[in-house]
């Protein structure tokens, strides 16, 4: 694996510095199956995935992020029962539910209540250790 | 033949799931109770499956007293931002490990150390036990609980 060493990319009209790129991309997302057995289907930078209850998850890092600044962007399917598809899916409401090393979520419908959803899509951005 | 170690962390798994496509499904799972819940259900927590084929591929990950070098730092009061993170990075990695041995790290390095380490009570706690072996009926998923008669 080669190092392209830059400060700025550009196209010719538009340049934006390297830190930008480094700082935008993701640095752990995974896609799992929250229902029955949890099984993650693809990820990078995620070691394990814990099925704590319905709708609750814990998530855990390969390489840690730096502090606990970093966010998240979820996203996910309910099932494929038909319908509208809110998903909603947020860090546990708890003061541990987020660490450098890993954290918890949980994962319930517009109605409320917690649920197990077919596939759970999750994204975090922020600085590594 | 890549050089792992000369690498970060995160940039030896980009690497390696370029060179690895289709990684079955772990086999494994742990199984384990939280002494500080106990009312809570059972949790099971599986290694992604690019995870544990790192682990037995061997030269990537690092000790897993690198993880808990860290959390002891993240645990000191005031903390704001690890300042030896460069340990994931430089500290030499473990070689290959069969599936056992890196579903025991795991438990050392994504379970709390109060169940694997700490507890001193008479339940078992923690079982690592084939997949199959969960049930995936999600009617009672609240009151599952280690069966304490099974070996």
């Amino acid at each position: 694996m080669s190092t392209i060493n830059a400060q700025n990319f550009g196209d010719g009209t538009d340049t934006v510095p390297a830190s930008a790129v480094i700082q935008g991309t993701a640095k752990s997302w995974v896609n799992f199956n929250g229902q029955g057995t949890i099984a993650t289907r693809d990820s990078y930078n995620v070691s394990s995935i814990t099925d704590n209850g319905t709708g609750d998850y814990s998530l855990n890092f390969g390489d840690s992020f730096s502090n606990t600044t970093y966010l998240m962007a979820p996203g996910g399917q309910l099932d494929t029962a038909g319908g509208a598809g809110y998903s909603s899916i947020g860090f546990e409401r708890i003061v541990s539910s987020k660490t450098t090393s890993g954290c918890r979520v949980n994962s319930g419908t517009a109605a409320g209540g917690h649920f197990d959803y077919l596939e759970v899509d999750i994204l975090f951005v922020g600085d590594l250790a | 033949m890549i050089d792992y170690p000369q690498y970060k962390l995160h940039e030896r798994e980009l690497i390696f799931k370029d060179q690895h496509k289709d990684l079955p499904e772990p086999s494994y799972a742990i199984m384990w109770e939280d002494p500080a819940d106990p009312d809570a259900p059972m949790k099971v927590t599986k290694p992604s499956p690019t995870w544990l084929a790192m682990a037995m591929h061997g030269d990537i990950l690092p000790p897993v007293e690198v993880y808990h070098a860290l959390a002891e730092d993240e645990a000191q009061p005031g903390f704001k931002r690890h300042t030896r993170g460069h340990l994931l990075h430089d500290t030499q990695p473990v070689p290959a490990m069969t599936e056992q041995e890196a579903m025991e790290y795991l438990v050392k390095k994504d379970i709390p150390a109060r169940v694997w380490r700490d507890y001193k009570g008479n339940r078992q706690i923690l079982k690592i036990v084939p997949v199959h072996m969960i049930p995936t009926n999600r009617e009672f998923r609240n009151s599952w609980k280690i069966n304490q008669e099974a070996a």
